[in-house]
């Protein structure tokens, strides 16, 4: 029931939100937890393994076990906590795990099996026969497990990425956040402050206690209008920080719209923020454990603490009669804001001599619940000594635990406190800090000295200066504890994990049969391995392997936290790297004019090329194809080689970079002269091939293969650096300057006639580079060079310039018969051609594999000469490349197909070699390739058997000269 | 002469915010030159940018500057320590009160006052494209390579998505 006063909900406004169907109502402020809680709800859900009723336990994230599916569609989220889902008008939320009803639920039979179902059951039930594994026993394992359903459709909501700076990072704004906040941002250091609640404060909300002779959470809201008002100060209310990496970073996730039926327009659903912080000051808090006894995981049964904030925060009170069992002083304050809530408080403490800490309550000293009773929900509690109490609600006040999980994820392992029966952080985080009841300071005047201190001490590392915080009055509340964290009686209902349904039984089990180790008893168990990591597991187990094992729990030792804090969703994680955001395109500078023009494109890394351009007619892409490559070899065709990597190397020690990068001679290339050039790697192989064009003494014009250009870029770079310092020298990437364009074709010189504004230049050799002008005065560079064979120059304009530039180009070309042609037609040029590209500069070939062997300079020293030269490298029988030429004009050829000897069984090792390349040549019409074959040029004119099991391919073809078409390159030189 | 595009013609742009707390420009009419060799000639440090009466030079690598200028002008320096890269880079400008916010959405660094004051500049990533960020008065400035250019805008576009954000032809 809702409490006719109190609280910090705001009654003046109703939520209307469904459960299961069923219409309830609300106030902001409300949780879907406290707004059930409330009506008297409390089943919320049926357990993983056992589908036993399950209901609240705890107050926040570290809720094991009402877990409910939000939302419908798309934005479909199954296993949210209903302790941190906040409320908003129209929430729909389901439970799971059950069926028919979640009050009637036929899956709770398995609760039968139990004895069969407990540790290690996996292993044991499902050895044979073998063949059932994938058929039989895995679906069945995956349709019974599993909580929720995850959505089947896209998630249609945008994540976003932050990232953050401070000097001092807070998280967790209770009374040691706060406090270490103000003292931080007192000082003027940047301070972000984060907390996984709507509201920030923490406990300050949920308990009553005092701060300045006034409710706390007024000192709360007084503290958060300071900070709020510094300029350099964040606060990231519904925040988790759920990660922490080297140097000061920190991973969180921001629920910016997750209180709200979708996100407003622009506004992300979520936001994963990447915080960058000089200090850090962990102010999580600590959670209340449980206790283990029969039947501890009915509804009703809550920590102690919990059920406080419940009252307190929400004004929630979900029943009458209360039983708070207590190992430790703390139960007493849920006792008395029970009573005072107006229920009946039954206080069970199990310290014998312990004093009774609130009056108008009855006191069982010594006691302790020995089980619980009741079917959907809690009737009745059962002492060891047989007393029984009728009761609907059970606070368990079993001690606390310091939120220590993040100061594991650098490998920190938590340390056994024994006055505090608790595991504190350890040592040697760097840059965090913990604080307050994250460092053991259970108690509130505590909590806010030693957040006032810790804050003043990382503003001070991070460099600033300030003066300690005033702290305001506050009392010390009673805090001893004695430790309790099981009580024996029947195990097999008697939870320790609630989300994994791990009983004290399964713990006992796994250290019968030796799993005795911490790490070992967690993964045959599943202690702790739910999307909760144990957060109120993992220490009553320990204990209950401890007594097992007949070790302390410190000799036990504990097992460590990981990241994330809470579950992430992936979409936070992704950010706007999805669709078309997964990663940046690089277009060129003719990509308009080319998509206007009926190209269709091609990913190469990150380019998008033309591979060809549709035109009306045509019924499908060989006829494109065709077409654009006949019309090089007839007319003149022009293609975009913008991708092609550019780079200028500048200075007077240029050419001595490069004799050292290439392994041809470069510092012999005359100015105004272009020459072919192959580079190596240090281990001998080729790296890559393209062009050098000498345009001064002391500037050098490369071109790289599309894919390599990074590559090459970094490896001059690398060479100047560190091989050769002293020389003055800039590498420098030109890529993006030039729109680049090769001219193609008999008519080639024509087309170009009408776009230069001398023509002069045309007269120049193959192989030689001039600055011109074109079109009435752009500055251009002309390259006469060929890839296709045919006559051919290259035209690099300004890249701003370029698609004027083509269209100037085409209306010139028109007469000549000037079409554009793509990257497929390119490649059906240079197979003609004999040219090695992707395939055959594939980084296990040399440059004698390639027949470029004579390029090797014997003059001078150059990266990959003395590893070219090795025995494997040199060897005769290397595959080389090679011509294949198909016997008519139906066989078929595929890139990748073994090369036999014809009668040779067709095995690994009697493989020759394989297909490299291979195309459609509208000038030989058949399909032809290129081949890398072991003593390939001796094979010319021969047969050879190409051998595809993949693809269905067995045929003969004939082994020939890679060059195809003009060996003697008359038509270059036209 | 030939006429020069934009790299960002074929942008997609959002309609005009009512409240606009980020505007997105293409300075349009720069070019780029890359300067070897100007120590000692009041040129900025590494992690500098510097305002002068040509245009604006950015330290680029050890003896390197990228010197952006209006197109068709040549900056004041020896040809052959010049390399023209014409409309090599996508200049954009990022300005109004909610412009830091949204380029903490995709710049790894540290924009506030202390770490990125007036006259600095960093070379880093921006949704995977590699840009050079650096401060004009108020404005931020981050160029890219031009292939990058409608990437990059798209991201910047995205990120003012919820702050606002307009976009100036």
């Amino acid at each position: 029931m809702r409490l006719p006063t109190g609280g910090l909900i705001d009654r003046d406004r109703t939520i209307r939100f469904t459960f299961d169907g069923k219409a309830y109502a609300g106030h902001p402020g409300d949780t879907l937890a406290s707004a059930l809680l409330a009506h008297g709800v409390t089943l919320m859900g049926r357990s993983f393994k056992y589908h036993r009723p399950r209901g609240v336990w705890g107050l926040g994230s570290e809720e094991p076990n009402a877990l409910v599916e939000l939302r419908s569609g798309a934005r479909r989220e199954p296993n949210t906590r209903a302790t941190v889902a906040e409320l908003y008008d129209g929430l729909e939320a389901r439970s799971q795990n059950r069926w028919p009803a979640l009050g009637f639920d036929m899956m709770a039979v398995t609760q039968a099996f139990a004895p069969m179902l407990n540790a290690g059951f996996y292993y044991k039930t499902f050895m044979w026969p073998a063949a059932f594994w994938e058929k039989l026993y895995e679906p069945l394992i995956r349709r019974a497990a599993g909580l929720g359903r995850a959505p089947d459709a896209p998630d249609p909501d945008r994540y976003e990425e932050m990232h953050g700076f401070c000097d001092v990072l807070v998280i967790g704004s209770g009374p040691a956040g706060l406090a270490a906040a103000l003292a931080a941002a007192r000082t003027g250091a940047r301070v972000i402050v984060t907390d996984e609640d709507a509201r920030m404060g923490g406990r300050l909300l949920a308990d009553r206690a005092e701060i300045n002779g006034a409710p706390a959470h007024l000192w709360a809201g007084q503290a958060l209008a300071e900070l709020a008002a510094f300029p350099g100060v964040t606060l990231l209310p519904r925040t988790t920080v759920f990660g922490v990496f080297d140097h000061g970073t920190y991973a969180a996730v921001e629920r910016v719209s997750d209180h709200l039926a979708a996100p407003p327009e622009g506004m992300p659903r979520q936001r994963a923020w990447h915080i960058r912080a000089r200090r850090a000051v962990l102010a999580a808090g600590a959670l209340e454990r449980p206790i283990a006894f029969a039947g501890n995981d009915l509804p009703g049964i809550m920590a102690a603490s919990a059920l406080r904030g419940y009252v307190n925060r929400y004004a929630a009170l979900p029943g009458r009669r209360a039983v708070v069992f207590t190992a430790g002083d703390d139960g007493w304050r849920t006792a008395a804001d029970l009573r005072d809530a107006g229920a009946e408080v039954t206080v069970v403490d199990a310290r014998p001599g312990a004093p009774a800490l609130a009056r108008g309550v009855r006191h069982v000293a010594g006691g302790r619940v020995a089980r619980a009773h009741g079917r959907l929900a809690l009737d009745e509690v059962e002492l060891t000594t047989g007393q029984r109490i009728e009761a609907d609600l059970l606070a368990v006040a079993g001690g606390w635990n310091p939120t220590v999980n993040l100061t594991s994820h650098h490998g920190s392992k938590p340390v056994w406190n024994e006055e505090l029966s608790a595991f504190l952080p350890g040592a040697g985080i760097p840059g965090l800090t913990p604080a307050g009841a994250a460092a053991g300071r259970l108690t509130l005047a505590a909590c806010l000295a030693d957040g006032a201190r810790a804050g003043l001490e990382a503003a001070r590392q991070a460099g600033f200066q300030g003066q300690p915080l005033p702290l305001p009055s506050a009392e010390d509340e009673p805090a001893a504890i004695a430790p309790l964290f099981f009580v024996p009686g029947r195990a097999s209902t008697s939870f320790v994990d609630f989300q994994n349904d791990v009983t004290a039984d399964d713990i006992a089990l796994a250290a019968r049969e030796g799993f005795r180790s911490v790490e070992h008893a967690k993964r045959y168990t599943t202690l702790g391995m739910a999307t909760d990591q144990g957060k109120t597991a993992n220490v009553v187990g320990l204990a209950i392997l401890a007594e097992q094992t007949g070790r302390t729990i410190p000799e036990t030792g504990t097992t460590m936290f990981r990241p994330p804090y809470t579950p992430v969703s992936i979409g936070a994680i992704a950010g706007h790297h999805v669709g078309r955001g997964f990663r940046p395109t690089r277009r060129t500078p003719l990509h308009g004019w080319a998509a206007r023009n009926g190209a269709s494109f091609v990913e190469v890394g990150p380019w998008l090329r033309a591979e060809w351009y549709a035109r009306p007619g045509e019924k499908g892409w060989r006829d494109s194809v065709d077409r654009e490559a006949l019309n090089v070899r007839a007319n003149a065709g022009v293609c975009d080689v913008s991708t092609l990597g550019k780079i200028e190397v500048v200075g007077p020690g240029a050419a001595a970079l490069l004799d050292l990068v290439y392994a041809n001679d470069i510092s012999t290339l005359k100015p105004g002269r272009i020459r072919y050039g192959v580079m190596l790697r240090e281990d001998g192989f080729v790296m890559d091939d393209g062009t050098c064009a000498r345009l001064a003494a002391d500037r050098f014009f490369l071109t790289t293969t599309t894919a390599n250009a990074g590559k090459v870029m970094q490896h001059l770079e690398f060479c100047h650096q560190v091989l050769l310092p002293h020389l003055d020298v800039a590498v420098l990437s030109v890529t993006d300057a030039w729109a680049q364009v090769s001219v193609a074709g008999p008519k080639s010189r024509e087309v170009l006639r009408g776009v230069l504004d001398d023509a002069a230049p045309l007269a120049l050799p193959h192989m030689s580079v001039a600055e011109v002008t074109v079109c009435g005065g752009t500055p251009a560079r002309l390259y006469r060079l060929s890839f296709s064979g045919e006559l051919a120059w290259e035209v690099g304009v300004p890249a701003e310039c370029g698609e004027a530039f083509m269209e100037r180009l085409m209306a010139a070309g028109a007469p000549h018969g000037l079409a554009p042609y793509g990257t497929e037609a390119l490649g059906v040029l240079r197979i003609e051609k004999g040219h090695p590209a992707g395939g055959e500069l594939k980084g296990q070939t040399t440059a004698a594999d390639l027949g470029l062997g004579r390029m090797l300079s014997k003059r001078k020293d150059f990266i990959g000469r003395v590893l070219s030269q090795r025995p494997a490298l040199v060897d005769p029988a290397r595959p080389v490349l090679v011509g294949l030429r198909t016997r008519d004009a139906r066989q078929v050829l595929r890139a990748g197909a073994h090369l036999l000897e014809p009668g040779a069984a067709p095995s690994t090792g009697n493989s020759l070699g394989h297909v490299t390349a291979a195309c459609w040549s509208p000038h030989l019409g058949r399909m032809i390739g290129l081949a890398l074959l072991s003593g390939g040029r001796d094979r010319h004119g021969t047969r050879i058997r190409v051998f595809d099991p993949v693809r269905d391919g067995d045929a003969e073809m004939e082994v020939c000269d890679p060059v195809f078409l003009d060996p003697e390159g008359s038509r270059t030189r036209a | 002469m030939l006429d020069a595009a934009s790299p960002l013609a074929g942008l997609e742009t959002p309609p005009a915010a009512t409240e606009v707390g980020v505007t997105l420009r293409e300075l349009s009419g720069l070019a780029a030159t890359m300067l070897r060799g100007g120590e000692g000639e009041g040129l900025p440090g590494p992690g500098g940018a510097l305002e002068l009466a040509w245009g604006t030079a950015l330290w680029a690598a050890p003896g390197q500057w990228l010197l952006l200028h209006a197109s068709g002008t040549v900056p004041p320096f020896p040809a052959a320590r010049l390399t023209p890269l014409h409309g090599a880079r996508c200049v954009l400008e990022v300005a109004g009160p909610r412009a830091a916010e949204a380029l903490a959405t995709l710049l790894p660094i540290d924009l506030g006052p202390r770490a990125f004051g007036p006259q600095a500049a960093a070379a880093t990533v921006a949704a995977h494209v590699p840009v050079t960020v650096w401060r004009s008065g108020e404005a931020f400035r981050v160029s890219c390579y031009r292939s990058f250019a409608l990437s990059l805008a798209e991201a910047l576009l995205a990120a003012g998505r919820g702050r606002g954000v307009r976009f100036l032809r």
